[in-house]
């Protein structure tokens, strides 16, 4: 079973993700803001993240930079974004992101992209040590 | 305005306030006039003030506290849809796992809401899938209901909700509400929903049907062209079907065949190209255009639309050369040089940079001939546009490209 930090304000999809990956056996905890996501992925707790790109307080291609320049440097990154797929997917790619995938999306491919992306990650962070923001979450 | 809710609340409180005040000042004034004339002692005067010092902060802390406990309540009651919304699409997933049962009818706002963006959210076959799953819910027998209610905002957020659903049992009764809605925007709304609900039907012969329904009721429905488009941009894979048909109607509205031409060249239909290349030299100026610009965003001059392409170069009006210009950079090399190079020489000046940008973008050759073109044009500002264009390309790339570079 992986473990899967999904970050993204919308609460359905938050708990859509939630329970049906859980289904198919995953671990999910999700944060719905910026500073909460931020802290959760530099946990390096996390086999694998699900970062929305417009969050309240911040971007989440900010984390995923914060992220690859810290401790996270291999953590398989989906963002999955509605906005301007096409800007959106070049800009997530440009800033570390394993996959990008666009809304609306089928489930069994988001289900086999998080399986393809966690069977060979062997650790979730790699040694350097993170920086933890002081921000509080929500 | 801020607020979301309680827009009477607070319109009352600010009259409240508002009249107090003005109150206030008037006794106030009346009493220092009788002050002035010796008509009223100190004392009063005094006791007067003080009162109206004394509502004055009332009236502000009063306005004060109203806002911070209406964002205190707008914060609770956000966590409270929130959480009912995380509670119906657990019963929603439940539902679509087998795990749990489907909700009974009818269902409460959130529930819907649930529903109806989970249905978004999902694509393909899932989300064709979730929407029977909505329907043997009974959502759409619900959502249809609502559509024959006398309330017309009842209506409306039954058209919403038809629109994220995309039941294919409503594609007709949608049809019937464009046909028959009183309103624009009903007729609009209800347009929407059944474009992007002929968007899902797979390929075959229920989309074909199907498309030649929305065609025809969408040429008679008197929506403005804009709005047409959109629709036509909705259809997404089922739209070449739905454009074939209304743009094959000799006497169809001009602004209809230019909302569907327009659409070919956003939608890049290759197999449809002939459309608009059998309009380019149509006589409305805005189709001309239109032809001109889709050809151009298709990539691609069918049969003998060079020739109408070359033609336009020389049109009256200024926005038709404009995307014969562009549309230019599709001609033959030995064709497009020499055009794009008198296109320089235009008086207008949006023309003179369409082809500057369309030379440029010829690559190589292109690139020798603005040089050439800022070198030696004989319209001066034919020149200064030509170097105008290199030196914004050298300055996008970073690279050296200035107007001397390479001119023979």
């Amino acid at each position: 079973m992986s473990r899967v930090l999904v970050v993204d304000d919308d609460p359905m999809l938050c708990r859509f993700l939630e329970l049906s990956l859980g289904f198919h056996g995953h671990g999910v905890e999700t944060a719905r803001d910026y500073p909460a996501g931020l802290r959760a992925a530099l946990r390096c707790a996390y086999d694998l993240l699900i970062l929305d790109v417009f969050l309240p307080g911040g971007s989440g291609l900010d984390i995923l930079r914060r992220l690859r320049a810290g401790p996270g440097r291999e953590v398989p990154v989906i963002v999955l974004s509605g906005h301007h797929q096409e800007e959106i997917a070049d800009r997530a790619l440009d800033a570390g992101a394993t996959a990008y995938v666009g809304k609306p999306f089928l489930l069994e491919s988001l289900v086999g992209e998080i399986e393809r992306l966690t069977r060979e990650v062997p650790e979730p962070c790699g040694d350097d040590t993170a920086t933890l923001p002081t921000a509080s979450s929500s | 305005m801020w607020r979301r809710y309680g827009d009477a609340a607070y319109g009352l409180l600010v009259l409240t306030v508002f009249t107090v005040e003005v109150v206030t000042l008037g006794v106030l004034t009346v009493l220092f006039s009788m002050g002035l004339l010796g008509r009223a002692p100190g004392a009063v005067l005094g006791e007067a003030l003080i009162g109206a010092v004394g509502l004055t902060g009332l009236a502000v802390l009063a306005l004060t506290l109203y806002v911070l406990v209406y964002h205190g309540l707008t914060r609770s009651r956000e966590r409270h849809q929130a959480s009912q919304l995380e509670a119906w699409t657990e019963v929603w997933v439940r539902a679509l796992y087998r795990t749990g049962p489907l909700p009974p009818m009818p269902l409460p706002r959130p529930g819907l809401r649930a529903g109806l963006e989970m249905r978004e959210l999902l694509g393909g076959e899932d989300g064709r899938a979730f929407a029977g799953l909505l329907e043997r819910a009974g959502v759409g027998d619900d959502l249809l209901a609502s559509l024959r209610s006398r309330g017309r905002v009842r209506r409306l957020e039954a058209l919403d909700g038809l629109g994220w659903a995309r039941f294919p049992s409503a594609f007709n009764p949608l049809l019937d509400h464009v046909r028959t809605a009183p309103s624009e925007v009903e007729r609009l709304m209800a347009s929407r929903a059944a474009a992007r609900t002929l968007a899902e039907f797979p390929a075959g012969p229920e989309r074909e049907s199907g498309a030649a329904a929305f065609a025809g009721t969408l040429a008679r429905s008197g929506l403005p062209a804009g709005a047409a488009g959109e629709m036509l941009l909705l259809l997404d894979k089922a739209a070449p079907p739905v454009l074939e048909r209304p743009l094959a109607i000799p006497e169809l509205p001009v602004p209809l065949l230019r909302a569907g031409v327009d659409a070919i060249g956003r939608l890049g239909l290759v197999d449809l190209s002939e459309v608009p290349a059998g309009v380019a030299a149509h006589p409305d100026p805005e189709v001309r255009a239109s032809a001109l610009r889709a050809m151009g965003r298709i990539g691609t001059l069918p049969g003998d639309a060079g020739e109408s392409v070359v033609r336009s170069l020389h049109d009256d009006i200024e926005f038709v050369r404009v995307q014969a210009t562009r549309a230019a950079g599709l001609l033959p090399r030995r064709t497009a040089l020499p055009a794009l190079w008198n296109g320089l020489g235009d008086p207008s000046w949006w023309v003179r940079r369409a082809s500057a940008e369309s030379l440029h973008r010829l690559g190589e050759p292109g690139a020798l001939t603005l040089r050439q073109a800022a070198a030696r044009h004989p319209d001066r500002f034919a020149r200064d546009m030509a170097a105008q264009v290199l030196r914004d390309a050298a300055a996008s790339t970073g690279a050296a490209g200035g107007p001397e570079e390479g001119v023979a």
